[in-house]
């Protein structure tokens, strides 16, 4: 073989290009230090040849598997079933929690908020009339300003994602306990939890202020991809690549992607979506860790994969799903 | 998901020459329907071809040819596709190189015997997708797969990496890019491990 004609095989270097593809690929993972240009000339590798397109399109898929399992299509469809698009349709023409709390907070504030809250394993989509957008996430609790003219949110409880029409003169602002997110034209998240605020911004761009009594005033100007935490007055400042901003965004279409969490953390995170609330009371169990998509409610589902996957022992009893070894 | 139509028109773009006719369907569809079989083939290449060190070269061979074709029409059946596509390049190796393998000649017409019947259960897939990759993580170096994690689940840089593992940014590449191309092997080239069921 080693005397072959070079133009008869252009794929003889098979495991050259496979070499080469591998190197763009991690180059591009670090997403960071990825420019233009060296965007431009990966371009230019690719169209060099059908060879380079065909090994980087096979390492990419499997890097994207590595990545985000939950483009497994039984997995999507198992959320489908019970949040068809059809389903969730209605829920968002409907709005039938929201109405019931809009009712009661006329009734009970008068026209100054209208109240809105989902129970355990909803979700909500609020259309406000200037054509921004509120999805509140499970067991949530949010209240809008009813003034003429002023555009403000109070986060009560929960996580909640805004799309939010810039205006400059009337900057909508979101009131999260000591913390004020002040959008300056963007998509962004909150989630309250019982110790911290985070915020995700994905686009756009957004000032961050946080006010707790005894701690001195402090705020951020927040970019797309940062992620700020909010401990005790402390606002710290992260920042994530676009399939980790996706999969904070999971939840508006049921789905929860755990990256190598702990069965504790998943746990919780299930607990917040569902009624049946899992228990784990052996640490080692705890302490394992967990990749995958998983259906936000769909307890059975996370329960089967860590009997099959971990062996665990998996018991169901009453609204408690335990596990254990 | 953010919708974001500039990125996809981007995405679509960024392929090159690949952005002829038809390719965004043509890649989905290689990544859907053709990397899957790679196991299977792999196996028939193995099993008509005896040079080993042949056969990632004639698996790319297939590969183009069979994405070639796609951009222009995406075929029918991957599987009946991959595999004739296969069985010609075969054929014609045998030709040019005037050697004839013995057990390939009576092999290459059986292959059809492939079934095209539906594969197993998605749900089983799906579940035996996470121990899969598991298992695949598992058998990597220790030092690429340490590489790998960081950057996948950690989302560190590879300057981060370099730090954390205290070694030289060019030995992370080469660290990060024989994970990649380990698992690629492993996850599409070795026949999936069924036996472990709940």
């Amino acid at each position: 073989m080693s005397d072959a004609n070079p133009q008869e095989y252009e794929a003889r270097r098979a495991n050259l290009v496979e070499a080469e593809a591998a190197n763009w690929l991690v180059q591009r993972r670090d997403w960071r230090n990825w420019s233009e240009e060296d965007q431009t000339k990966l371009d230019a590798w690719l169209a060099e040849s059908l060879a380079h397109q065909v090994a980087f399109m096979r390492l990419e898929a499997l890097l994207g598997r590595t990545e985000r399992l939950r483009a497994i299509k039984p997995s999507l469809r198992r959320v489908g079933n019970v949040w068809s698009p059809l389903l969730f349709r209605a829920a968002v023409g409907l709005s039938l929690v929201a109405v019931i709390g809009f009712l009661t907070a006329k009734y009970l504030f008068g026209s100054e908020y209208a109240l809105y809250q989902t129970a355990v394993g909803d979700r909500e989509v609020l259309s406000l009339g200037d054509g921004s957008q509120i999805e509140l996430n499970t067991d949530t609790t949010l209240r809008l300003s009813r003034e003429k003219g002023q555009r403000s949110a109070w986060l009560d409880r929960g996580e909640a994602y805004f799309q939010i029409k810039h205006d400059t003169r009337h900057p909508f602002v979101v009131i999260a306990g000591e913390n004020r997110i002040t959008d300056l034209g963007t998509k962004f998240t909150i989630r309250r939890f019982s110790s911290r605020l985070e915020v995700t911004l994905l686009e756009g761009r957004a000032r961050l202020d946080t006010n707790q009594a005894g701690q001195s005033a402090s705020t951020a100007e927040l970019n797309p991809g940062d992620v700020a935490t909010v401990r005790v007055g402390h606002i710290s400042v992260t920042r994530k690549n676009e399939t980790l901003l996706a999969d904070t965004l999971g939840w508006r279409r049921g789905i929860l992607m755990f990256r190598y969490l702990t069965l504790a953390e998943a746990a919780s995170e299930l607990n917040r979506y569902n009624r049946t609330q899992i228990i784990i009371s052996d640490p080692a169990v705890a302490r394992l860790r967990i990749y995958g998509a998983f259906a936000a409610n769909d307890v059975a589902a996370f329960a089967d994969a860590t009997e099959a996957y971990f062996k665990l022992h998996v018991k169901h009893n009453d609204g408690l799903v335990t596990l254990s070894r | 998901m953010v919708d974001n139509p500039d990125s996809k028109n981007k995405s679509a773009d960024a392929h090159g020459q690949g952005a002829g006719m038809g390719a965004p369907e043509a890649e989905s569809w290689f990544v859907r329907e053709v990397l899957p079989l790679e196991a299977a083939l792999m196996q028939f290449l193995r099993h008509n071809w005896r040079n080993e060190s042949d056969v990632g070269d004639i698996r790319q061979d297939v590969y183009m040819r069979v994405f070639e074709a796609a951009r222009h029409e995406i075929p029918v059946s991957a599987k009946a596709f991959v595999f004739v596509t296969a069985r010609n390049i075969l054929i014609d190796r045998v030709r040019r190189e005037r050697i004839v393998p013995i057990e390939a000649a009576a092999d290459l017409d059986n292959h059809e015997a492939i079934s095209d019947e539906p594969g197993p259960d998605r749900s089983l897939i799906a579940r035996d997708e996470l121990r899969r990759l598991n298992a695949a993580l598992e058998r990597l170096p220790k030092r690429s797969r340490e590489a790998f994690l960081l950057l996948q689940v950690q989302d560190l840089s590879r300057r981060e990496i370099a730090a954390r593992m205290g070694i030289a940014e060019k030995t992370v590449n080469a660290h990060l890019s024989d994970a990649v191309r380990a698992l690629a092997d492993i996850v599409y080239g070795e026949p999936p491990d069924m036996k472990a069921k709940p």
